[in-house]
């Protein structure tokens, strides 16, 4: 009887032993081929900060997949129809969500919302951007549960703003919080809380038992590891010895895409590739200055011509494997989108047609010319990216067919995106046409101020700030960009937003080639991640981690 | 005699040191782009906001004044702050060198183990079907880059048998074993000490066949001692002296790390550290690694000179 005894124990032992194995921590572990230089995004601004912090990092407003602003620590988005918007826009009022604690147990109110903004706007802080917080009047603190932002003028990109925010209890104590342990050790309200740091190697995060959803909460460890390039993560993921990627080039979808261990996360970006053509001269000494046009891009039909001359699908098709999508204009998704623009079609006859109205006749080389003079373009993008030479190349070819020469001439990214104090090419404006990736954010107020507006035109006068390369000046433009800053409804500032979309697409200062992909690898067995092109700060996969799951 | 020769390269240091820093620091200070590079393209971040960062990090001055800023406080033994991480330089080198030490300590390890008894047998028995073989590999493994076998190892161990890790130090979100850490040891080391090996192997086997072809290990053999005893107490540890000075010049590569391997099996070690130091333009952790590792040069062609005194009586230095 008692050997029996025994024997049961040790049967029902091996069970629960074996039900212990089953119920296994699940872990998932995701390869970053950048280190964070830290976890606090006001200060630190490499991207795979974003999707680092967002598992930890809460911000008042965030966006969904759909474009959409919805409330994480605020109770509510606030709107003119709320009253969360004061008539004027100068005041909004944030009513934060109840029972929010910090990852420490500390619970979240009002005073942490006060302290980010003192904090971003502490001069002793090397904040990277104090945009909209410089506006901030003060902010109020009528009770735990509510904070009152009084801007000086009116800021309309206020919804993008506290993203996220700081906790004061762990960062209010220090003079400044450029190197406090926060900054690698952070305490958040998110789902995840970071539990280690091993320098170059990994960063792990285990599940927070403060979060307010934890039970909801199906992975338990999370690890961000650091792999030295996106090459050397897609081979630890098809060995298995990772479960996500992050952040792929177009050209690597066809290594993963036939392995059915692997899914491929894919989504349509707010950036993209396009064509910026230089307006005024490029010849010193008067390159960049808008009143010397220049001979060649400073006739709009020429732009156009440029335009349709171009065979968007089959760069698609050839080299994005068919999964961009088209560039049409500046906003592609989200609510300031004008979905009415579609791509430009291919149309070299009208091409051939502009062109000749615009006096370029074609010359005995098949190349145009007018005046004794050649219709030829250089062509510059950044050194030692494939896709952009393959890109180049198809340019090249389609510009040929209707008598446009382009020529390549590549520089480093460093050279290109110089300053104007280093006398970059792009800032001072020696360039016919540049290729690169921009994009606005969900709220395209920046971009598109910083991009269209005529009064940023990089100049001596103004410091060579701004990023109205082009050197464009459009009264029309000018007042929807205008009209977008400046009013309160989100309905009007759609609807200002739409129209300058519309005028650039008649202007055409940019010619918008494909979107970016945002594009992540990971092993089939990860679950519940949906693909978001949107973000406050970036667009990051990790939005809604805390759905994830394993299933093996 | 000797201290006064020890104390004169010592001397001789220190403007050899100050010429690979300043030359590192302005050469660094040529290359377009600087720390404030990434947000030159952001539209989220102004110009006013640059320029504030700029003066803010001590950019806006002069580069000699920057120089010498960085000199004096390194003399001093502050080392300064990282531009990206805002850590200090020192913690930075402290988290990642043991992690090289590790792998590069045990790869010489392993690469001498092999190197020796095949150098001496190669050397032996020259032309034999194993010396064949030896110089063959060896020829292979010196000319192979790390970044190609690396790449061929992962996908033959790691993707198609699936027997061993394809990088990283440890199997993240399990309690440290010996038996994973070495599992995550094997590709690196079997990598880097085949490099090491193949260098050593060619150099002890020439080194040999020069000693076994001397008046005295003839002697030695005519006067009938055994084919062990000539080998090993009469040619090998005379072969062996300028192994140990090139082992000796080879030891800051301990520290420094190994590039291209680290790169390959995702090893956080200091030649990634100092790599993405680089392409980040942080001055001050690609100032402190270059000193510290030009220092150790310098320490280690100095300690090469003084072994060989030792080893070998018929050098003198004055």
């Amino acid at each position: 009887m008692a050997k029996r005894g025994v024997l049961f124990l040790m049967l029902a032992a091996a069970v629960l032993g074996l039900c212990g194995i089953a119920n296994a921590q699940k872990t998932i572990t995701l390869g970053v081929y950048q280190e964070p230089e830290n976890l606090n995004t006001y200060i630190g601004v490499q991207t795979v900060i974003t999707y680092v912090h967002k598992p930890f990092a809460e911000y008042l407003i965030d966006v969904n997949e759909k474009g959409e602003y919805f409330p994480v620590l605020a109770a509510e988005v606030p709107t003119l129809e709320n009253g969360g918007v004061s008539k004027d826009g100068l005041t909004i009022t944030y009513k934060l969500r109840k029972g929010v604690k910090w990852s420490d147990g500390a619970p979240f109110t009002s005073a942490d919302v006060k302290f980010t903004w003192e904090a971003v706007v502490n001069p002793k802080n090397l904040v990277k951007s104090k945009s909209g917080y410089d506006l901030i009047q003060s902010v109020e603190t009528p009770d735990e549960h509510t904070a009152v932002v009084r801007y000086k003028e009116f800021y309309a990109p206020f919804l993008t703003r506290f993203a996220p925010v700081l906790p004061k209890h762990v960062l209010g104590k220090f003079e400044n919080i450029n190197d406090a342990p926060y900054n690698r050790m952070p305490v958040g309200t998110g789902p995840f809380m970071v539990t280690e740091w091993a320098s170059g190697n990994y960063i792990a995060m285990a599940k927070n038992p403060h979060y307010r959803d934890a039970d909801k909460v199906k992975v338990d460890k999370l690890f961000f590891k650091i792999i030295p390039s996106r090459e050397v993560g897609i081979a630890q993921l098809q060995a298995g010895d990772i479960d996500g990627v992050w952040d792929l080039i177009e050209t690597q979808i066809p290594m993963m895409e036939n392995n059915p261990a692997l899914a491929l996360c894919l989504s349509t970006s707010l950036t993209s590739e396009r064509l910026i053509l230089n307006h005024s001269t490029p010849v010193p000494p008067n390159n960049g200055n808008p009143d010397f046009p220049h001979p060649i891009l400073g006739d709009l039909k020429v732009r156009q011509a440029i335009d349709c001359a171009i065979d968007r699908k089959a760069i698609v098709d050839k080299l994005l494997f068919g999964k961009a999508q088209a560039g049409a204009s500046e906003i592609a998704h989200g609510w300031a989108a004008n979905r009415d623009l579609k791509p430009v079609a291919y149309d070299p006859e009208k091409a051939k047609k502009l062109l000749d109205e615009a006096g370029w006749k074609a010359g005995p080389d098949g190349i145009r010319q007018k005046d004794g003079k050649k219709l030829r373009l250089k062509i510059t993008t950044t050194t030692g990216n494939k896709l952009r030479e393959m890109v180049q190349q198809v340019l090249v070819d389609q510009m040929k067919k209707v008598g446009i020469e382009f020529y390549i001439e590549n520089v480093p990214s460093s050279v290109l995106f110089g300053s104007w104090a280093n006398d970059a090419d792009r800032k001072k404006g020696r360039y016919d046409i540049m290729m690169y990736t921009t994009g606005p954010g969900i709220d395209p107020h920046q971009q598109f101020e910083g991009y269209f507006h005529s009064k940023n035109i990089p100049t001596e006068a103004n410091g060579g700030s701004g990023y109205n390369y082009t050197r464009h000046r459009d009264a029309e433009l000018d007042k929807w960009i205008d009209a977008g800053g400046k009013s309160i409804s989100m309905a009007d500032r759609a609807n200002a937003y739409r129209m300058a979309q519309k005028r650039t697409y008649e202007i055409v200062p940019h010619i918008y080639l494909y979107q970016r992909l945002t594009i992540h690898g990971f092993r089939s067995h990860v679950k519940g991640w949906i693909p978001n092109g949107n973000g406050i700060i970036d667009a990051v996969e990790t939005w809604n981690v805390a759905d994830w799951d394993v299933q093996k | 005699m000797k201290y006064t020769f020890i104390l004169r390269r010592l001397l001789a240091a220190v403007p050899v040191l100050l010429i690979i820093t300043f030359a590192t620091f302005f050469l660094m200070q040529l290359l377009p782009g600087g720390p404030l590079a990434a947000y030159e393209n952001n539209p989220e971040i102004s110009q006013k906001d640059i320029e504030r960062l700029r003066h803010e990090m001590g950019l806006d001055r002069p580069i000699p004044l920057q120089y010498w800023a960085w000199l004096k406080n390194f003399v001093q033994g502050d080392w300064g702050y990282s531009f990206t991480t805002k850590r200090p330089v020192l913690t930075e080198i402290w988290d990642r060198l043991p992690n090289t030490l590790y792998l590069t300590g045990i790869s010489l390890i392993v690469a001498l183990i092999i190197a020796i008894p095949a150098g001496i047998i190669s050397a032996t028995r020259q032309y034999s079907a194993f010396d064949h073989i030896t110089t063959t590999l060896a020829y292979i493994g010196r000319s192979m880059p790390v970044f190609y076998s690396g790449l061929l190892l992962i996908i033959i161990f790691s993707i198609w048998l699936r027997w061993l890790p394809s990088g990283g130090m440890q199997t993240l979100g399990t309690r440290f074993s010996l038996v994973d850490s070495l599992r995550h040891l094997f590709l690196p080391v079997l990598s880097l000490s085949t490099l090491i090996a193949a260098k050593y192997v060619r150099f002890l086997r020439t080194s040999m066949l020069e000693v076994i072809h001397l008046d005295y290990i003839r002697t030695a053999a005519a006067k009938g001692l055994s084919e062990r005893v000539i080998i090993f107490k009469h040619a090998f540890r005379n072969a062996a002296i300028p192994l140990v000075t090139v082992v000796a010049i080879d030891l800051p590569v301990l520290f420094a790390g190994a590039l291209f391997t680290e790169t390959i099996y995702s090893w956080p070690g200091m030649g990634r550290l100092f790599v993405d130091a680089a392409t980040r333009f942080d001055y001050s952790v690609v100032m402190g690694i270059v000193a510290a590792i030009a220092f150790l040069v310098v320490m280690s062609n100095l300690l090469a000179d003084v072994v060989y005194a030792i080893l070998d009586p018929r050098i003198t230095y004055s």
